[in-house]
């Protein structure tokens, strides 16, 4: 035994060393515990940013915090004072993500929180909002459960605003403008392929009921777990199937991966769904080109297009600070930090009950569209005069082209090459 | 579909063979219950990017740094971390297992928690009976195969292989031959090493890398060697097959959300009901 | 400690004191979000002991140990948000639910060691954290169930609530392993043969200490569930498991009392070390493997021995060797 090996060699001095320098570390890090002066919190507006740092959402989510906090500063802050952003890793685990709000709300003491990026850590959060009597502004989570939950119970979950969509309205836009854009192609043949995650649940049985609204037949579901890395029998059973359009559902999954095996499989359908990690400009590099094809639904400031006045600037902007385009959680974060200080202004207060009337009342235009909350779910509205959705597809060279609403359109559908019409 | 099952059935399968076989000779030769098994197939991918996509070397280049690099991380974690605690088998599981964890993290600090693409070796695809496959995927196959038949020859039919034989067989009279199995011992980590790279090489440019990549491969190959029972290669070849195929006709026949249940429950099972697997001897104690 | 000889108080003075500063802490550090995390390191010490019954004491290298801690915080969940049982009678459900599958697993293993044990116990709670999240119409699949029944709504009482959980867990299984059990568990660890050769019921002490490590694990899932008002089924997963072993090890395997010290010594450097971001499971690790290298006794044993070798210096009583670690006393 390797004791007694040192033993021998007295290891005495060893052991106490090792105690002692265990114990100095411990010391330190009590230190560090100290917390924040409660009078430095007074002079803040402190906005505590709850996300997951391993996710594409999580890291635009905190660029777009940060640069809304500096744009709000350079004009004064808000009601006097600075905006200060809190950043805390909820490492996409409920239970860990639990533990970072309390990190925030009790030693960071932040005055309201926002983020988000998976509905599962949103959802367990959502019951700590009443007990600390603090806004939550959800910027990167659409599982309809959230809403649902303040439609429900609204006295226990009012504190819960959201700015990103509810998936029940990304559904309508899947089937509305989507799904009809490609039967209007003259694909009739559908097969929804989606993740299991909160997000999507309810979201395939819509899919499945609505899709023959339009004029098209669900010919296969399959659900698969989002850790999947080898997509390919997935694939080949659609391709059985005998469905010419896939609707994947996508967020948590490996979807780089997912396009380079479609890519590689030349695989005999289309896809046309919902892409949460491919909504960014630099997919296509990611993936080598195997996004060739994909019809996405997106918002906000993906595309530098005009949505509204703000969307070019917040695009050039972020492109030049953070040296790449903003992810789709870039535009709903920097608007939803926007749409606090706007709350809070008109309300004059930074108090909880305040800011939730307040948040009620909201009519702001931002880098996405005009946000309004629903009245009930404190969901923003997403429609054409709200906040659009827009119908993107990748095309040849790495163009991410919009196809519908045609106000914006800069493309129409193209068949991936070695697909015939 | 069949043609599917057996297509996608023969690349799982030869994916696992490659993990099990070094496995296989590192608990049956080399007595080291390694759970850090599946770490050296997330090194091997993780290798490959940083050669063929970070440092821009040609391919080959790439692999073989890879592969040899892990071969020697390998022989480095058996002298410093596993050498101080042998006969102690417990304290071996343990310790393999906190270092995967560590390499996952070490692995997640330089290169970020989300999955890093890898190029395909060789693009294009092939068309069998209708079917159309992706040429890296058959890359698979064919070099697990020349990987196994280079490593079956080289112990059949060298000195050292010789010595690898001996030591498998009884170790005591090995070393009244002469024979040091200290030396066997750390090229049998550097050959399983160098097997669990391959495997994590050849995958990653359709499976991407990333940190938590190690797991999984671990559980199967354990699943494959117990099943396959020590002893012989070929018992780990016949379970990566059944492996690899049922967990292939589970995912296409049923769903594919339910393949990793597949190898857990062979694993449970084979432990519960058959502890010595299909050929061969139980493991250790 | 020799078995059967008389304790007197001095004997129990480092426990007592140990018992008291933790009951006086309160008033030294005032922040709730400080109370929160000792509540962390409280679970986690409950936990890690409950693991060390396994692998400190019978030898059964039990990786899986999650599975029990993952049963316990389902049943409290879902008795709590179906049937509205409150926490205080879910928790010791959990940890029945628990204790059952402990023995579910123990009786289904009843010859297995080693390398077996630990695949076999690792594959049953894969299996179940897999189900789980399969079946989600009951358990909300990989999202988990939230909105449980807080443990109060007090952080003080928090503290003191999940002190009084570990205190009495850690002295009830210091009283089993101080018993005549704690021997035959170790004559079990050494040589199985030979304790059978004697005409010890192997059978029976072995499942005794896997329905008392997973009474444990379920409580501790139970009261980690409720307290953060949450389950996921990642505490079925490896990764709980292993923290627990690490506290467990770091501590002194086959001590019981080195799982508090650890357990408060790694939680709360874990979450100091939130401040240096994503580098803190590995200094975790490379802490457990330096531990395990070159104290394998854990931290503990030595720390007790110099605070006895001070004592003693103080002539304040004689001492006895602690023991611990992976190997028991007559390996060194």
């Amino acid at each position: 035994m390797i004791g007694r090996k040192l033993k021998r060699h007295g290891s005495g001095k060893v052991l106490v060393f090792l105690g002692l320098g265990c114990l100095l570390v411990v010391a330190a890090g009590l230190l560090g515990l100290g917390g924040q002066p409660a009078w430095a919190a007074k002079k803040e507006l402190r906005i505590g940013l709850l996300t997951s740092f391993k996710m594409e959402c999580g890291q635009a989510s905190i660029n777009a915090a940060n640069m809304a906090a500096k744009e709000l500063n350079a004009q004064g802050g808000v009601l006097g004072r600075k905006v200060k952003i809190f950043v805390a890793d909820s490492e996409s685990n409920p239970e860990k993500g639990i533990t970072a709000l309390k990190r925030l709300v009790e030693k960071d003491k932040v005055h309201v929180l926002a983020g988000g990026a998976m509905s599962g850590v949103v959802l367990a959060a959502m019951d700590y909002l009443k007990r600390y009597n603090i806004v939550f502004m959800s910027t990167g989570v659409s599982s309809p459960m959230i809403g649902g939950k303040v439609a429900k119970d609204y006295g226990k979950y009012k504190y819960q605003f959201r700015t990103t969509i509810n998936a029940l309205n990304l559904a309508n836009a899947i089937i509305k403008d989507e799904l009809a854009l490609m039967v209007k192609q003259g694909y009739t043949k559908f097969a929804v392929l989606a993740e299991d995650a909160a997000w999507n649940r309810g979201l395939v049985g819509f899919l499945q009921k609505n899709i023959p609204t339009v004029g098209g037949t669900v010919v296969a579901t399959e659900k698969f777990d989002p850790q999947t890395a080898d997509f390919a029998p997935i694939f080949s059973k659609i391709a059985a199937s005998g469905a010419q359009v896939a609707v994947p559902l996508l967020a948590h999954t490996d979807a780089v991966s997912f396009f380079k095996q479609y890519n590689a499989m030349k695989a005999p359908f289309r896809l046309a769904g919902f892409n949460n990690p491919g909504l960014h400009a630099q997919f296509w590099e990611k993936t080598s080109g195997a996004a060739l094809g994909e019809v996405n639904v997106a918002w906000g400031a993906l595309i530098r297009s005009k949505i509204t006045d703000k969307t070019i600037p917040f695009f050039d902007d972020y492109r030049k600070e953070f040296k790449g385009a903003p992810h789709g959680c870039a535009s709903t974060t920097y608007d939803g930090v926007m749409v606090l200080a706007d709350a809070a202004k008109r309300a004059k207060s930074f108090k909880t009950d305040a800011l939730i009337v307040a948040l009620e009342g909201t009519d702001y235009v931002g880098t996405s569209g005009r946000v309004v909350f629903d009245k009930k779910t404190h969901d923003a509205k997403y429609a054409p005069e709200y906040i659009p959705f827009l119908i993107t597809q990748w095309q040849a060279g790495g163009k991410w082209a919009i196809l519908v609403p045609a106000r914006f359109a800069t493309s129409t559908y193209q068949n991936p090459p070695w697909l015939k019409k | 579909m069949l043609t599917e099952i057996l297509i996608y059935g023969s690349v799982a399968s030869a994916v696992y063979a490659m993990l099990a076989i070094g496995l296989s000779l590192m608990i049956g030769i080399a007595r080291v219950m390694n759970l850090a098994h599946g770490t050296f197939y997330m090194l091997g991918a993780y290798g490959v990017f940083t050669g063929a996509v970070l440092l821009k070397l040609p391919l080959s280049a790439a692999f073989a740094l890879s592969v040899s690099a892990v071969g020697c991380i390998a022989v480095a974690l058996n002298r410093v971390c596993l050498r101080p605690l042998k006969g102690n088998l417990d304290a071996m599981l343990v310790m393999t297992l906190i270092l995967a964890l560590m390499f996952e993290e070490v692995i997640q600090l330089i290169f970020g928690p989300r999955p890093r693409p890898v190029p395909y070796f060789v693009e294009g695809r092939l068309l069998i009976f209708g079917v159309s496959v992706p040429d890296q995927r058959l890359l698979v196959v064919a070099v697990a195969a020349a990987v196994i038949l280079g490593l079956w020859l080289f112990i059949a039919r060298t000195r050292v292989g010789g010595a690898i034989l001996a030591v498998a067989q009884d170790p005591e009279a090995a070393a009244l031959m002469g024979v040091d199995s200290g030396r066997i011992t750390l090229l049998i980590h550097f050959l399983a090493a160098f097997l669990a790279a391959a495997a994590g090489i050849l995958v990653s440019p359709f499976l991407s890398t990333s940190p938590g990549m190690w797991l999984w491969p671990l559980v199967k190959a354990f699943t494959i060697v117990i099943l396959g029972g020590l002893g012989s290669i070929w018992g780990s070849i016949l379970a990566a097959v059944i492996l690899g195929f049922s967990e292939t006709i589970v995912s296409f026949a049923i769903s594919s959300r339910l393949t990793e249940l597949v190898a857990l429950a062979i694993l449970f099972l084979v432990i519960i009901l058959r502890p010595s697997g299909l050929m061969g001897s139980r493991v250790g104690n | 400690m020799p078995i059967g000889q008389a304790r007197t108080l001095r004997d129990h003075l480092p426990g007592l004191l140990g018992l008291g500063a933790l009951l006086l802490l309160p008033a030294v550090v005032s922040d709730p979000y400080v109370w929160g995390i000792l509540v962390m390191a409280n679970l986690y010490a409950f936990l890690a002991a409950g693991f060390d019954i396994l692998l400190g004491y019978a030898g059964l290298p039990v990786i899986g140990y999650g599975l029990f801690v993952g049963v316990g915080a389902y049943l409290a969940a879902l008795l709590n948000l179906s049937l509205g049982l409150p926490p205080w009678l879910t928790i010791p459900l959990g940890g029945l639910g628990g204790a059952l599958f402990g023995l579910l697993l123990g009786l289904s293993c009843l010859r297995l060691k080693g390398l077996y044990l630990a695949l076999a116990s690792f594959a049953a709670a894969a299996i179940c954290e897999k189900v789980v999240i399969v079946f989600y119409d009951l358990t909300n699949g990989h999202e988990g169930l939230s909105g449980l029944d807080p443990i109060s709504s007090y952080p003080l009482l928090d503290y003191y609530l999940s002190l009084l959980v570990m205190a009495a867990g850690t002295t009830a299984l210091l009283m089993v392993v101080r018993s005549k059990v704690g021997l035959v568990l170790n004559s079990i660890k050494d040589n199985q043969e030979a304790a059978e050769a004697v005409g010890i019921d192997t059978t029976r002490y072995k499942l005794l200490a896997f329905v008392l490590a997973s009474f444990l694990g379920g409580v501790g899932g139970g009261f980690l569930g409720h307290y953060t008002m949450h389950v996921g089924p990642n505490m079925f997963g490896l990764h709980i498991a292993l923290t627990i072993i690490m506290i467990a090890i770091v501590g002194g395997l086959g001590t019981i009392t080195g799982s508090i010290g650890a357990s408060y010594l790694l939680i709360i450097l874990n979450e100091a070390l939130r401040e240096v971001g994503e580098a803190r499971l590995l200094i975790y690790t490379v802490i457990t493997v330096v531990i395990m290298l070159a104290l394998p006794k854990g931290v503990m044993p030595p720390l007790m021995n110099l605070l006895h070798r001070g004592l003693r210096l103080l002539r304040l009583r004689r001492r006895d060797n602690w023991e611990g670690g992976l190997r028991d006393a007559s390996d060194t």
